[in-house]
């Protein structure tokens, strides 16, 4: 999380249920494709439960001003 | 051998004494509190999953425990066949750690239910149930917002031809899929349950009938070795 991402783009995720939970994080991946790759496994693994809980999530892709991210904690 | 029970404490574990005080002082058992990130199991013959709120409740009840460092081992010690019970947020973690089918929502009454009911036991072949009768029934306390037991009718078929519905309610109490109250795996030594016996061991709190309850955790005596 401390590295130049200039060359990366950044993605935010809206995460979001039925039972009001929204969860919004960020992923540094190369492209959209391994965004979802990501996410999914985040929602599958902890964030929901598949046995009771259904997601959806949405992509938003994020660059800072100077096209470089600044340290993300 | 002497059987040595190892109670695992979770931030926001809140039975983990009950389930220590029970297993000591009411039975006279060796008991080990194990915190969540030790690697050390110091040699449990038995592990205990108490009840509580771990972690708050986040994001689902049992979902962040179950990714807890001590639950790697808790997953190898499954594998290697050792009894691990799950009570109340015990059996939440493991069905969250798939260590156990099912899942665990909200009571029908979406509230949080503190009452006596009673089980009837489904499968006295487990390493917590060998001491007790099949089809008997224990009067034994709940205490919990989210005990609907629920299984997709393809996992109930798998449970029911496999035998691993170990106790269901005998009435209807939180809409459980079919009264189930507790379960185990296919090799029936990790079993979870949502009421709890760690507080019905006694005779001075459980004014019905402490002899069921306690024989949930002296069954283990067949399982292991003897007492002390």
């Amino acid at each position: 999380l401390f590295r130049n991402y200039s060359d990366e783009i950044i993605i935010t995720v809206f995460f979001y249920k039925k039972s009001d939970k929204y969860i919004e994080f960020l992923v540094h991946v190369d492209d959209q494709k391994a965004a979802e790759v990501e996410v999914n496994l985040y929602c599958t693994r902890l964030l929901a439960n598949p046995i009771m809980e259904d997601y959806e999530f949405e992509l938003v892709p994020v660059l800072s001003s100077a096209g470089k991210m600044e340290k993300v904690e | 051998m002497k059987v040595k029970f190892g109670v695992v404490v979770f931030p926001g574990s809140n039975c983990d004494h009950d389930a220590y005080y029970s297993l000591k002082k009411v039975l006279g058992y060796d008991v080990n509190f194990l915190w969540h990130k030790d690697t050390d199991l110091m040699d449990s013959d038995v592990i205990i999953l108490p009840g509580g709120f771990s972690y708050g409740d986040r994001l689902r009840s049992g979902a962040i425990a179950a990714h807890s460092p001590i639950i790697n081992d808790v997953r190898k010690m499954a594998d290697k066949g050792i009894p691990i019970l799950g009570v109340c947020n015990g059996f939440q973690i493991l069905v969250e750690a798939g260590l156990l089918p099912g899942a665990l929502l909200k009571n029908t009454s979406l509230n949080f239910m503190c009452n006596w009911t009673s089980l009837i036991v489904e499968n006295n072949k487990t390493p917590f149930t060998n001491k007790l009768k099949l089809h008997q029934k224990i009067p034994i306390p709940i205490a919990n917002g989210e005990g609907r037991y629920y299984v997709d009718d393809e996992t109930l078929k798998k449970l029911k031809k496999n035998n691993q519905i170990v106790f269901r309610y005998s009435e209807v109490v939180n809409g459980s899929t079919d009264r189930i109250a507790g379960v185990c795996n296919e090799t029936g030594n990790v079993v979870g349950m949502m009421p709890h016996p760690e507080r019905a061991a006694e005779s001075a709190i459980n004014p019905i009938d402490n002899k069921p309850s306690s024989l949930i955790f002296e069954s283990l005596i067949n399982t292991i070795g003897v007492k002390n």
